[in-house]
């Protein structure tokens, strides 16, 4: 009797899991080959329906697999120097899957010499991660790698975000010296809160509350900024390289989406 | 072909899995200490979630158990495994920290109306990440328990009686976690320290403390204990667990610190740092490149 009131539930069971089994396995392919966002990110960030170019002009290094998707490291490196007739402008990040798939875009100006930059930012879901350089010719030119992550921007900042409110606004410039170009790194101590965190003591989301605006200058040239929303990781990183040619200072100017406004200053390491 | 292959496999694996009957192998390590020993896995790749220890400890008058898997299945097995060996109420059950393979099976305990005892921070934490972790049990088919609340927490030391009994729970600082509670059965010495000691399986660092966790394991290495059990990992009757850790933690601290002065990037240091640790841990792959990240995020601000 038993044998027989069994069955049909194991049978059941057998059917869900393969199923389960199966629609897991499809749909890790079908992601991986597009994105049903892209055409409207597309649209939305570039006016009418320019050509985006799959070259060599940049080049985009991501994790395949997350380690911790609140903390990915992305870095995209230019294959040309500033110095060149047609420079890199414009940098935009992009995250297909993300609930805000647009990191941000950093403008660049020649004296940053090279337009390598290298920053951290949550991934929520498996998605393509894209990079798209502007070169001064107006063209646009992409790099693109799948990154596998989940719940970067849902997943709380953790217990770093203590530390990063008492230091809020805290920043640290992190200078070193590359042949004839600085590799600069500046750390913004900021929770960086997405809006998308559940406080379920209070039932309530913790509200968003980001940097959304970093401008650093040489003197008083503004030689990159960045412009930018939630899918930064908290205590923004923004790694870039300046080609000095004088003695000077640097400086940092960042706002957050409170209209917070935190600045600081640093002399040029002797080049 | 391959697809073919794999279904069939998950076919007998089902099929296996359907008719042996489903029990945990509590084992009493002490008189009247149970524990159950987690498969070292990583809980989205294991068959079932139960990756984790857990540990109950049976007085004259009570039952305490600590933590309770990662499933309302695992915590419903726990709770026969308890009921097979004695009727005392069971009156406690104590999380080690938040990690959801150590605190989901908690539903099954709710109709024996015990006290639900966490660390201070851990309601702060439960609420900021509960749900998340519901939504990853989900996609890996364990279920999506209810999130129980802890109905109090412990900010420095609390010692309960199970009857002639005495077990002291005290909250530590920031180590593995910001939230991580170890509990000490004075009668027969046995330190029940949740993830704050890993045994073969790779530490794991979720934005606790690198610090923090080595002052912890300096002070574990102080109290006298006759027996050791881990997070992860088997039973201990010596301290050469703690000193292992200690080793990884401190070269982890070193490394990573001189990384930061290089300003060598996040990328590249979480790929190539420290590789020579593999062969001292299981899972290293899965999680020693996030220790780095975590390790490198903590390190930048010193």
């Amino acid at each position: 009797m038993k044998s027989i009131n069994t069955l049909p539930l194991k049978l059941f069971t057998l059917c869900f899991a393969c199923c389960l089994a199966w629609s897991l396995y499809a749909g890790t392919d079908a992601a991986e080959e597009s994105s049903e966002n892209w055409p409207t990110i597309k649209a939305n960030l570039f006016a009418g329906d320019r050509v985006i170019h799959s070259d060599d002009i940049i080049s985009l290094t991501t994790p395949t697999r997350a380690e911790d998707a609140a903390i990915v490291p992305v870095s995209v490196t230019a294959n040309r120097e500033q110095s060149n007739d047609v420079y890199i402008r414009k940098i935009y990040l992009v995250v297909d899957n993300n609930p805000s798939p647009v990191v941000g875009v950093f403008t660049l100006s020649r004296q940053t010499g090279l337009a390598s930059i290298a920053t951290r930012i949550r991934v929520n879901a498996y998605s393509d991660v894209r990079a798209i350089a502007e070169t001064s010719d107006g063209q646009l030119h992409m790099a693109k790698n799948f990154v596998k992550a989940s719940g970067g921007c849902s997943a709380p900042a953790g217990t770093n975000d203590e530390e990063a409110e008492k230091r809020r606004g805290k920043m640290k410039l992190r200078q070193q010296k590359q042949g004839d170009l600085m590799q600069l790194q500046l750390l913004i101590s900021h929770p960086n809160h997405s809006g998308l965190q559940l406080d379920q003591i209070s039932r309530l989301w913790i509200p968003a509350d980001y940097v959304n605006d970093v401008r650093i200058f040489f003197n008083s040239d503004e030689i990159i900024s960045f412009s930018g929303g939630i899918s930064m990781s908290e205590n923004p990183s923004i790694r870039f390289y300046f080609k000095p040619d004088k003695k000077g200072t640097l400086l940092a100017e960042v706002k957050d989406s409170k209209g917070r406004e935190y600045r600081d200053s640093w002399p040029l390491a002797n080049p | 072909m391959k697809h073919i292959a794999l279904r069939c496999l998950t076919l007998v694996a089902i099929a296996c899995s359907a008719n042996a009957e489903d029990t945990l192998n509590f084992v009493e390590v002490s008189d009247g200490i149970f524990m159950f020993e987690g498969e070292i896995n990583d809980i989205f790749a294991s068959k079932n979630g139960r990756v984790s220890n857990t540990v109950f400890i049976i007085g004259k008058e009570a039952v305490a158990v600590v933590d309770t898997g990662a499933s309302l299945k695992q915590g419903k097995l726990i709770r026969q495994a308890i009921k097979s060996r004695t009727q005392l109420p069971i009156k406690y059950v104590i999380n080690t920290h938040v990690h959801l393979d150590h605190i989901f099976g908690n539903q099954a305990f709710v109709t024996d109306t015990p006290e639900f005892i966490a660390h201070k921070n851990y309601q702060q934490a439960l609420a900021a990440k509960g749900r998340y972790y519901q939504s990853r049990l989900t996609e890996v088919g364990l279920g999506a328990p209810d999130i129980i609340k802890a109905s109090r927490l412990i900010g420095k030391t609390v010692t309960l009686n199970l009857g002639d009994r005495p077990i002291r729970l005290t909250a530590m600082g920031r180590a593995h976690t910001n939230n991580d509670l170890m509990i000490y059965d004075i009668n027969t010495a046995t330190l029940v320290a949740g993830d704050l000691v890993f045994v073969d399986h790779c530490p794991v660092l979720d934005r606790g403390s690198l610090a923090g966790w080595l002052g912890v394991l300096a002070q574990l290495q102080k109290l006298n204990f006759s027996l050791l059990i881990p997070g992860h990992g088997p039973l201990q009757t010596d301290k050469s667990a703690l000193t292992k850790m200690t080793r990884y933690l401190t070269h982890l601290q070193s490394t990573v610190r001189e990384a930061v002065a290089k300003q060598m990037d996040l990328h590249t240091a979480s790929n190539t740092l420290l590789q020579d640790e593999a062969k001292h841990w299981r899972l290293f792959n899965e999680f020693h490149k996030r220790n780095i990240i975590a390790a490198y995020t903590e390190l930048e601000w010193e």
